[in-house]
C-alpha cells in the first residue's frame, strides 16, 4: 500500500539558501521521500518585502504542517533586526536545539569515531535578548533561566538518549561560578535523572568540557547544555567532524520542529555554484526521522556518506573541487 | 554627579512582575503608559499571545504617554511602582530604560 505524504513548509532562506535547497529537493524528489511542500519566505528578500524577517502568515503555516526545513537566512547587522532563526524559536517555542556530531567516512579531522548528540536548551539564557545601559558606562545583560525551562530540556536529552540506546548524558555548567542560574540548570538534570535509571547521568565544567572536546571527544556521549554555552560547544563538536558545512541541526518544540543547517547564508559565494548542501541535506535526513520515513532517510544519508568517502566529488569547502551540481548528481546517482 | 545630564535621559523604564499567566496591568499606571509585555524577552502583549510556555515574571515597559521614547521622570517611575502595587500586583525588579547619545540603551523584545 502506498504510504501518505507529509507536507513540510520550505523556506529556502537566502545567499546561498536558495541553491542549496534545489539541491536538496532534488535528492528528496530522487530518493522517494513522501513529501509536499509549503514554501514560505524568511530572511533578507522578506525583509526589503515587508519589513519582517518572516511575516505572520509564513509563521502560521510552520505551526499548521508542524514540521519545516529551513535554508540560511542572514540577519542584518544594525537596523534593530532581531534574528529570524531566534524569531521562529521563540514564536513557536522550540525549545531544544539538537546537533548530531558523527564523524564522515572520508573527511578527515585529528579525531575518529565521534559521536556526539548537543542537546542546547533554546529559548532562555542570555538569548531573551534583555540589555540595558545602566549609565554611559555599564551595559548588562539578563541571564534568564527558570527551573520549567531547564526541566523539559533535561527531560528531552534523556528521553532522546534512551529512544536512541545512548548510554550517558552530560550537563555542561558553569555552576561553580554562576551558583544560582547554572545551579538551577544542574540541579534540575539532577532531578529528571533520577527517573531515567537505566542512563548514567554526569556533569562538567564548561571550560573543562572544551579541553576535554579538543582532546579526547570520543569519551562523551550526549551533552546538554544551557542557550550560551550550547551555541559555543556545538559549533567547537562541529570542527570536531570537519566543519559547519557537514553540521546537520534541528530545533524542536512539542508542537513544531525545524530542521536546518547550522552554517549562514554565505553570501560572498551565493549564485556561483559552490555552495556544499551537505549540512541542510543531513538536517532533513534528521527531518524524515522525525517524520518516520526512515527507510528514505537511511538511503541519502548512505548515499552521502558513500561520495564523501570515495572523495572524488568534494565541494570547495572540504578540499575538493566539485560544483553544488556535481555533487548533487553524485548523491542522487548513488541512491 | 547624578545619572541623568545632557547625554543620558530617561525615557522609560521596565518593571518586571511576578504573576502566575499574563499579568492585567493597568494600561495606564502612574502617568506612564504601558506599551509591552514579554516573557523571557518574547512579546506577549500587545497583541495575540504566542503560545509559549511562561515562566511567572513578567517584563513590563512603561513610556511616556505624550509620545514613545520622550523624558520621563524618576518621580513617575516611583508612581508607577506605587500603582502596580495598588492593582494588586508584586514587582520584583526594575531597569530604568535610558537614551545616551542619542542612542536607545536598551533593547527590544523579541516580536516587539
Amino acid at each position: 500500500m502506498m504510504k501518505s505524504s507529509t507536507k513540510i513548509t520550505l523556506i529556502r532562506g537566502d545567499g546561498i539558501g536558495p541553491e542549496i535547497s534545489d539541491a536538496v529537493m532534488r535528492i528528496l524528489d530522487a530518493s522517494g521521500a513522501r513529501i509536499t511542500y509549503d514554501e514560505v519566505e524568511a530572511g533578507l528578500c522578506c525583509i526589503e518585502k515587508t519589513g519582517q524577517g518572516i511575516t505572520p502568515e509564513g509563521m502560521d503555516l510552520i505551526k499548521r504542517n508542524g514540521v519545516a526545513l529551513k535554508g540560511p537566512t542572514t540577519t542584518p547587522v544594525g537596523g534593530g533586526h532581531k534574528s529570524i532563526n531566534v524569531t521562529i524559536r521563540k514564536a513557536l517555542d522550540l525549545y531544544v536545539n539538537l546537533r548530531p556530531c558523527k564523524s564522515i567516512p572520508g573527511i578527515e579531522t585529528p579525531f575518529k569515531n565521534v559521536d556526539l548528540l548537543i542537546v542546547r536548551e533554546n529559548i532562555e539564557d542570555t538569548y531573551g535578548g534583555i540589555e540595558h545601559m545602566q549609565s554611559a558606562d555599564l551595559a548588562q545583560c539578563l541571564r534568564l533561566i527558570t527551573r520549567s525551562g531547564s526541566l523539559r530540556a533535561a527531560r528531552f536529552a534523556f528521553e532522546t538518549a534512551r529512544k536512541l540506546g545512548r548510554k550517558t548524558v552530560t550537563c555542561v555548567h558553569k555552576a561553580n561560578i554562576m551558583k544560582i542560574t547554572d545551579g538551577l540548570f544542574l540541579q534540575a538534570f539532577r532531578d529528571v535523572a533520577e527517573d531515567y535509571k537505566d542512563i548514567q547521568a554526569t556533569d562538567i565544567i564548561v571550560d573543562n568540557c572544551c579541553m576535554q572536546l579538543v582532546s579526547k571527544p570520543q569519551q562523551f556521549d550526549v551533552l546538554l547544555l544551557p542557550n550560551l554555552f550550547g551555541d559555543i560547544v556545538s559549533d567547537l563538536c562541529a570542527g570536531l567532524i570537519g566543519g559547519l558545512g557537514i553540521a546537520a541541526g534541528a530545533n524542536i518544540g512539542a508542537q513544531s520542529a525545524v530542521f536546518e543547517a547550522v552554517h549562514g547564508s554565505a553570501p560572498d559565494i551565493a549564485g556561483k555554484g559552490l555552495a556544499n548542501p551537505t549540512a541542510m541535506l543531513l538536517s532533513a535526513v534528521s527531518m524524515l526521522r522525525h517524520i518516520e520515513q526512515l527507510d528514505v532517510a537511511d538511503r541519502i544519508e548512505n548515499s552521502v556518506f558513500k561520495v564523501l568517502q570515495e572523495g572524488k566529488l568534494k565541494t570547495r569547502d572540504l578540499g575538493g573541487r566539485a560544483s553544488t551540481d556535481d555533487y548533487t548528481r553524485a548523491v542522487i546517482a548513488n541512491l | 554627579m547624578g545619572l541623568l545630564n545632557d547625554n543620558v535621559k530617561l525615557v522609560g523604564c521596565d518593571i518586571f512582575v511576578v504573576n502566575q499567566g499574563l499579568p492585567k496591568i493597568p494600561e495606564t499606571v502612574g502617568g506612564l503608559r504601558l506599551t509591552l509585555i514579554s516573557n523571557r524577552g518574547t512579546k506577549v502583549w500587545p497583541g495575540p499571545t504566542p503560545t509559549i510556555q511562561l515562566t511567572d515574571v513578567h517584563r513590563c515597559r512603561f513610556l511616556n504617554p505624550k509620545g514613545a521614547f520622550l523624558p520621563i521622570t524618576h518621580a513617575e517611575v516611583l508612581s508607577a511602582l506605587g500603582a502596580i502595587e495598588e492593582a494588586g500586583f508584586e514587582w520584583v525588579h526594575v531597569e530604568k530604560l535610558l537614551e545616551i547619545n542619542g542612542s536607545h540603551g536598551f533593547t527590544k523584545a523579541q516580536g516587539e
